[in-house]
């Protein structure tokens, strides 16, 4: 399977991202042929400039009819490099993704514009990238044909722009002054602003590599189900390293080791199987291992406590109050708990601390929390293993927040 | 000055969806066309123009695109200086509307002519009638209804292609923003919406309607506009 750059493309409504998208797209030729050329045609009879962001419709719709494109994910390609842009419909369903970890990104586009400048979702996405520890960032300052590619004012925006990113010691890679409506500084270096010397979005795009390598890590193996056809097969996704016939493992929190007897894909033995892959196995010994247990490696092991440190972002309409019970998902594992400590409460549009010690967190708002769980669960620290370093809280049946956990809960 | 903008198949859900503020106006909503047996062009604005349901006069006729109404028959007999462009029933380039049905059938049946093709005429006759209703809105007018009907025409080859009818419904919006800085009071109503039949387009079994101005409407029936434009006068 090709490798893929993964990064988020994340920035103020209407700052221009479904118009940087479709550029992207429409000039690396990535676009499939027939309706786009439909709509051209409409805009221009109408008199109107083509906008790249009806690509993004045309994309959108596809989507809903489940035709080319997987849901949240825009493939494309430059040169021999692949990339899949994460996207989402609305500003929920993104934070939302991003915490659930149904997209893990390598990378993160913020898109601002030049004429605006920082707007409120601005900062609360790039706390959120921050948070989620994506360190290659790209700033794009968009609509510069709006204020006449200015070099001062792109300075000016730019000088502003770092010492707000500072706040969160987030440290952009790239700073590029474009406008994704006539294509400059997007695939070439743009003419009108021969004053700027760095690189276009897809050069500097091209420089990333993959955030993780993920498949080098410890063995995470957390089971989702067990079958007992005679035999008890386990069936789960990897979500790091490698598993192998004959491999000794030891299954979490249980702490019980065993061997692994066979490996099963699609119905075929197989010898080895690598992330991503969802199987099923067998072990040699009797074990005794349910949903929510964690097939691990020997060297390396995950953290196993029922007290979790952790950064969350709320997104519940009700907010999340201390001592409430919750429930604590994260890959199979679910267990309930409290919330028992709420830190350094922000506010996640304006960076502001709101409260060091807090009693409850509105929607919106971000904190470092202990949760105390009724049961031990298996982690890992966000930024060694992202997918058992990351989990959601569930309030009312319904997902309401998330977060990542960054180390072992101090006892409060 | 009054001015009305028709827009033929506007729909309600697109409007919305695609967030058009000068097409929502002050306030906005969808027309109860449950009176129809069928949601008809002719006989809606017909209807629309005459403050009651005109559906039997008119569908009693061999051919119910030759209805017109008189200047009397319609609301705009209540207003001295009056000015229709374009409007079914009553002042439709029937030359226009005969081309556009031929293509249509050219499409479907004989397969003559490409969507390509189709939206030209219909986006040219488009570009005509909004440069006479701009006129208009400079001149001495008491009240002046535009009718554009390309949303309906294009909607029926297109409808299904959200993408394609955004242009168009970004297209309404702004002649509805550029309209506001002429009209006093200001009405934005549609015949019918429309809904999606794969790519193509089929009408909807409501209308859609804003206002500029205060006033309390739930699901008005087009025949009530009569009333309200007579009393705004």
């Amino acid at each position: 399977m090709d490798e893929y750059l993964s990064f988020v493309m994340v920035g103020h409504i209407d700052h221009g991202k479904s118009t940087l998208i479709g550029r992207l797209l429409y000039d690396t030729n990535s676009l499939p042929e027939g309706k786009t050329e439909e709509i051209k045609k409409t805009c221009e009879m109408l008199g109107k400039k083509f906008e790249f962001a009806y690509v993004m419709d045309h994309l959108d719709e596809e989507r809903e009819k489940g035709i080319t494109i997987e849901t949240s994910q825009i493939f494309f390609k430059n040169g021999n490099k692949n990339y899949v842009i994460i996207d989402a419909p609305g500003h929920k369903e993104f934070i939302k993704n991003m915490l659930t970890g149904a997209s893990q990104a390598d990378a993160a586009v913020i898109i601002v514009d030049a004429d605006e400048g920082v707007m409120e979702q601005t900062t609360r996405h790039a706390y959120l990238v921050n948070m989620l520890g994506i360190k290659q960032i790209i700033v794009v300052l968009n609509k510069m044909d709006k204020i006449d590619y200015s070099q001062e004012k792109f300075e000016n925006l730019k000088n502003n722009l770092h010492e707000l990113l500072l706040k969160f010691q987030i440290k952009p890679t790239y700073v590029i002054p474009i406008s994704a409506i006539e294509g400059e500084n997007i695939i070439k270096k743009s003419k009108k602003m021969d004053w700027y010397s760095g690189l276009s979005v897809i050069e500097a795009l091209d420089t990333f590599k993959k955030m993780v390598e993920i498949e080098k890590m410890p063995l995470r193996m957390p089971i989702q189900d067990v079958y007992d056809i005679g035999e008890k097969i386990y069936v789960g996704k990897i979500e790091s390293g490698t598993i192998k016939k004959g491999m000794e493992v030891v299954i979490l929190p249980s702490e019980e080791t065993a061997k692994i007897k066979s490996l099963e894909l699609y119905g075929s033995d197989i010898i080895e199987a690598n992330v991503g892959r969802s199987i099923g196995i067998t072990f040699t010994e009797d074990v005794n291992i349910k949903r929510g247990a964690v097939i691990c490696e020997q060297n390396g092991k995950p953290e196993v406590s029922n007290r979790i440190t952790a950064n969350i972002f709320w997104m519940g309409e009700k907010p999340l109050d201390k001592e409430e019970r919750i429930i604590y998902k994260s890959t199979t594992q679910e267990i309930n708990g409290t919330v028992e400590k709420i830190k350094n409460k922000i506010n996640s549009s304006s960076l502001e601390v709101l409260e060091e010690e807090s009693k409850k967190l509105e929607g919106l708002e971000a904190a470092e929390i202990i949760i105390k769980l009724e049961k031990p669960a298996v982690f890992d620290d966000f930024n060694h293993i992202p997918p058992t370093g990351r989990f959601v809280i569930i309030k009312d049946g319904i997902v309401q927040g998330g977060g990542i956990i960054t180390s072992r809960g101090e006892a409060a | 000055m009054i001015v009305i903008v028709g827009i033929d198949g506007l729909e309600y859900d697109y409007v919305k969806e695609f967030n058009l503020p000068n097409l929502m106006q002050r306030n906005h909503g969808t027309t109860d066309l449950s009176e129809f047996e069928e949601p008809r062009t002719m006989v809606i604005w017909s209807s629309f123009m005459a403050g009651k349901n005109l559906e039997k006069e008119i569908l009693s006729r061999k051919n119910l695109w030759e209805f017109r109404l008189k200047p009397e028959e319609t609301f705009f007999s209540k207003f001295n200086k009056h000015i229709a462009i374009d409007v079914p029933g009553y002042t439709q380039d029937m030359e226009q509307h005969n081309k556009e049905r031929q293509a249509m059938k050219d499409y479907f049946v004989d397969k003559k002519i490409s969507v390509e093709e189709y939206d030209e005429l219909v986006l040219r006759h488009h570009e005509k009638i909004k440069d006479r209703f701009f006129e208009s809105l400079e001149k001495d007018y008491d009240i002046v209804m535009g009718y554009f009907g390309a949303a309906d025409v294009i909607g029926h080859l297109s409808f299904g292609i959200k993408s394609k009818m955004k242009i168009i419904y970004k297209e309404m919006d702004e002649i509805v923003r550029k309209t506001s800085e002429k009209a006093d009071k200001m009405i934005v109503i549609s015949d019918h919406g429309m809904k999606a039949v794969g790519r193509f387009g089929d009408h909807s079994d409501h209308g859609f309607w804003s206002v500029n101005f205060d006033i309390k409407l739930e699901k008005p029936k087009p025949t009530e506009f009569y009333k309200i434009l007579a009393d705004l006068q």
